[in-house]
Formats: C-alpha cells, structure tokens, sequence
C-alpha cells in the first residue's frame, strides 16, 4: 500500500517565537484512516493546515507523491480536502450546493459537470433535497455533513478532518461515523472522540506539544492508560 | 437569529418567483429609473406606478402587511427629509384632485414626492427580494456584469451577518447572566467596548479561517458560479409587458408637456 501523505521532520513556528510543531513525521497509507489524537494545543489543526500549505512550515509534506510548497499548493490542494472544526467557516457559500460546487469549479470543471458533482456529493452525504438551502438553515449535524460534501465533490484522494463529530448529538455522530465508514479515500482524522477513532482508524498519531509522543495501532494506543493519562487524554 | 428576517417568502413557488433572476432585477432598475424621473411636483402621477410592485407581491404570495411593515421599517430614513422639505420651499404652487383645485407650498408637495418615491422603491425591492432566493439574484447580477468582489462582498454579508449576530446575542447572555444590569453605566460602557472589540477579533478570526477554506479548495482570486439561470419565453415576454406598462406610465406625462 503506497502512501497518501508522507510527511518529514516538519516544524512550524508562529510569528511570536512560539513552536506549534517540531519534528513531526508521519504517514498515512492509500485508504488508511488515521487518527490524531491529542491534548488542546496540541499541534492537531495547526498539523492539518500546513498540509494544506495554509501555515508556514519547515521539513517536507508530500500529498500522493507531490511535495507541497507555494507554487505546487493548487496541485496538491486538488488531491486533499480538509474539513473545519466549525462548519461555519467551511460554509460560506450562499446555498450547501454552490459550496459543494465551488471545490470543483476552482478546480476548472465546466459549471454544468461542477454542479453534477456537487448534487452527488450532497446525496452521498444523505442531504438529498437540501441543495437550495443556506447553510444557516441547516442543523449542526446537516451542516457537519454539508461540510464533507464540499471536499468529496473534488473527488479527492486524502481527507483531512478536524473533530468531525465536534458538537454533535449521540444520532448525528453515529450518522456521520457511518457515513465516513463507506468512504475509501485516506483519512487524517483530528478528534478527541475516542468511540469515533475505535469505529472507524486503524493507527492512531498521538501529539503532544507538538511533537508526535506516540504512534501505533488503536489497540496500543488507546489501551495503555499510562500513556492516555500522562498526555491529558484519561 | 434566522434568516427567514430577511428571505421569509423568497423560497416559495409561485409564477413570480419561477422567472429568472436578470428578468426582475432589469424590469426593478427600469421601474426605479421611471419613477425617479418624475419632477417633484408631479405626486398624483405616480399612482398608477403602485400597480407593479402590488401585483409582484400578489402573485408571489407576499402579504401587504409585510412589504408595509418594510417601508415602516426603514420611513425614519426619509422622514426627517419629508419634515425638512415645508421649511425650505414656501413657493405656492397649483395643485389638485379632480375637479377641487387648491394652492399648496412647494416643499409640501416636495415633501409627498420623496414619501411616494420612498415607498415605491421599497415595495419594489420587496417585491425582488420576496420573490427570488438571494444566490439566484447574485447570479443574476454576475451575468448582467455586476463586479466579481462586489458579489462575493454581498454573499459573505448574507451568509455571515446572522454568523455574527448570532454570536453577539452570545456574548451579551453571557454579560447579562453575569448582572451585568447592576453594574454601574461606566462598567457597563466599558464592558460593550470589549464585548465589540471581541467580535472584532472574532471576525477578523473568522475571515481568516474562511479565507484558508477557500484556499484549500482551489480558490486562486477567480470567482466561478453555477450557470443556475435558464432565460425563457416567459421572462421575455415578462419584461416585455415591463416595457409597455413603464411607458404608459410614463408617456402621458411627458406628452402633456
């Protein structure tokens, strides 16, 4: 199995000095899910940005074999789509079909093939129907959903999502879990939801003051309660 | 805050609301420009330009007591112009209704020409914005050439101001759960500076989250749109009888000069 996201001794500092990230490397496989777990301030969402070249980093992040950087940013951005803790900010087209519809038209899809994909990734979703709607009228479970719709109509290969089941009801959760469990491309999974990462990864990355503390499969990480308990996770 | 404060009736189906987008938008401007040109003192010739934005709201199947409650809504705008006006213009001038001609001060009629236009630009807009869902207008005027940001600008503002509002209504709770209305004015003045500087930040925040959003899927400054707007007979035939209808307005008055 050939990987989806290689990434190599990657750092990234803020402005004021501060070190979100040191060092970290990891991989996630073709079809692999990932979790990445993970105290507050932990390096999770700053990890997710600079994949997607949205935060200055040092060290090497490649995306299906291409090397991120400023001039490969629109290639890559191409082949992964990320998802934001708050679906608000992911939702910020006026109706949930022309945010599923801006991923592919950006993309370069003529605007009739762009909006085909964009209703079929909202049916994937199970919001069928829901097209004309704005997302200020959806629920927060519609719009957790909404918010995958636009990343699955680029038909991309490596998904990256922080706490995809943040603020959601027990049903919704489960939905969305579900939903998620038939997808096939690669997924890199921020989350403090532990049910979520038993259901649906295979290995799990933990960070720490950002610096990867652990990495093995659910089984290793999850249950050994000295380690959960020594980072803030127990 | 919900949106249906702003497009309550603008998903409904009716033969107003099934016209394409650029048909209403074109027939509104033309309407405003008509009833702009009229002199100021011409205020009786402007009744029939009512029918228009009555009948849109009709067949659309938006209530009066909806459009009025708009032209309330916003009539302090206009009104301190209408009460000024009497003061700066005290020429009699020949006016009438019917057969009963009488001699009234300039700024009067001034004054009921501003109110009449007022309310005849509001019920019209209302007409639109009841009639046609916000994106579909937005795309509207981007193929009728409106500029590129200024539409994004204008989709943000409709996505986001209930965001916002929403947000502040939050953060004032959480003042007011704290006793906030005992506090002292001072303490209280200072702790609405802090509460708008907070969403300051907070949107500056969110812009930049957003604009990361956009970035991560493909947005390089070219704003594309969905082709969502299909110009029919219907709407030509719609505009067509615009057309006619702003004329006869519009002819007689003219003519008469």
């Amino acid at each position: 199995m050939g990987d989806i996201l290689d990434i190599t001794d990657l750092s990234v500092s803020y402005g004021d000095g501060t070190e979100a990230l040191h060092g970290v490397t990891l991989n996630v496989g073709a079809g692999e899910r990932v979790a990445l777990v993970g105290p507050n301030g932990a390096g999770k969402t700053t990890l997710l940005l600079a994949i997607m070249g949205g935060v200055k980093f040092s060290g090497r992040v490649a995306v299906d074999g291409m090397e991120m950087s400023s001039r490969t940013a629109h290639e890559v951005r191409s082949r992964c789509g990320m998802t934001f803790q708050n679906p608000d900010d992911q939702l910020f087209m006026p109706t949930l079909l022309e945010d599923a519809a801006f991923g592919p038209l950006n993309q370069g899809y003529p605007p009739a093939e762009a909006e085909a994909r964009a209703a079929s990734a909202i049916e994937a979703v199970g919001l069928a129907g829901l097209e004309h709607r704005s997302a200020h009228h959806a629920s927060e479970g519609q719009k957790r959903s909404a918010s995958l719709a636009t990343i699955l109509s680029m038909n991309v290969k490596l998904l990256l999502l922080d706490e995809p089941g943040g603020g959601l009801d027990f049903r919704s959760r489960r939905r969305l879990t579900e939903l998620l469990a038939g997808r096939t491309e690669a997924m890199l999974m921020a989350t403090h939801d532990m049910d979520m990462v038993h259901t649906l990864c295979t290995r799990v990355v933990m960070l720490d003051g950002g610096r990867v503390a652990a990495v093995g499969t659910v089984e290793e990480i999850l249950g050994d309660a000295g380690l959960l308990g020594r980072h803030g996770l127990a | 805050m919900h949106h249906r404060y702003i497009d309550r009736f603008a998903q409904g189906d009716s033969p107003v609301h099934r016209l394409d987008a650029r048909a209403k938008l074109i027939a509104v401007v033309a309407y405003s420009a008509v009833v702009i040109s009229f002199p100021r003192y011409a205020v009786t010739e402007l009744a029939p330009l009512a029918v228009m934005p009555m009948a849109m709201l009709w067949l659309g199947g938006v209530p009066a007591w909806f459009a009025l409650r708009r032209v309330l809504l916003l009539s302090p705008f206009v009104l301190f112009v209408c009460l000024l006006s009497p003061w700066y213009d005290r020429a009699l001038h020949p006016a009438g209704f019917g057969s009963w001609r009488f001699e009234i001060a300039g700024g009067w009629l001034t004054s009921a020409d501003i109110a009449a236009k007022f309310t005849l630009g509001v019920l019209a807009l209302t007409a639109l914005t009841s009639t046609t869902r916000f994106a579909w207008m937005l795309e509207g005027m981007r193929r009728l050439g409106a500029p590129s940001m200024l539409l994004v600008q204008l989709g943000f503002l409709y996505r986001y101001l209930f965001v916002l509002i929403d947000e502040a209504m939050r953060v004032r709770r959480g003042r007011d759960f704290r006793g906030a209305a005992l506090a002292p004015a001072g303490r209280r003045l200072s702790a609405a500076g802090s509460i708008l500087a907070n969403l300051f930040v907070r949107t500056l925040e969110r812009s930049e989250r957003i604009s990361m959003a956009m970035a991560a899927r493909g947005y390089a400054g070219e704003w594309h749109g969905l082709n969502v707007l299909r110009f029919r007979a219907r709407d030509a035939a719609f505009l067509a009888g615009v057309a006619l209808y702003l004329a006869a307005c519009r002819w007689p008055w003219l003519s008469a000069r």
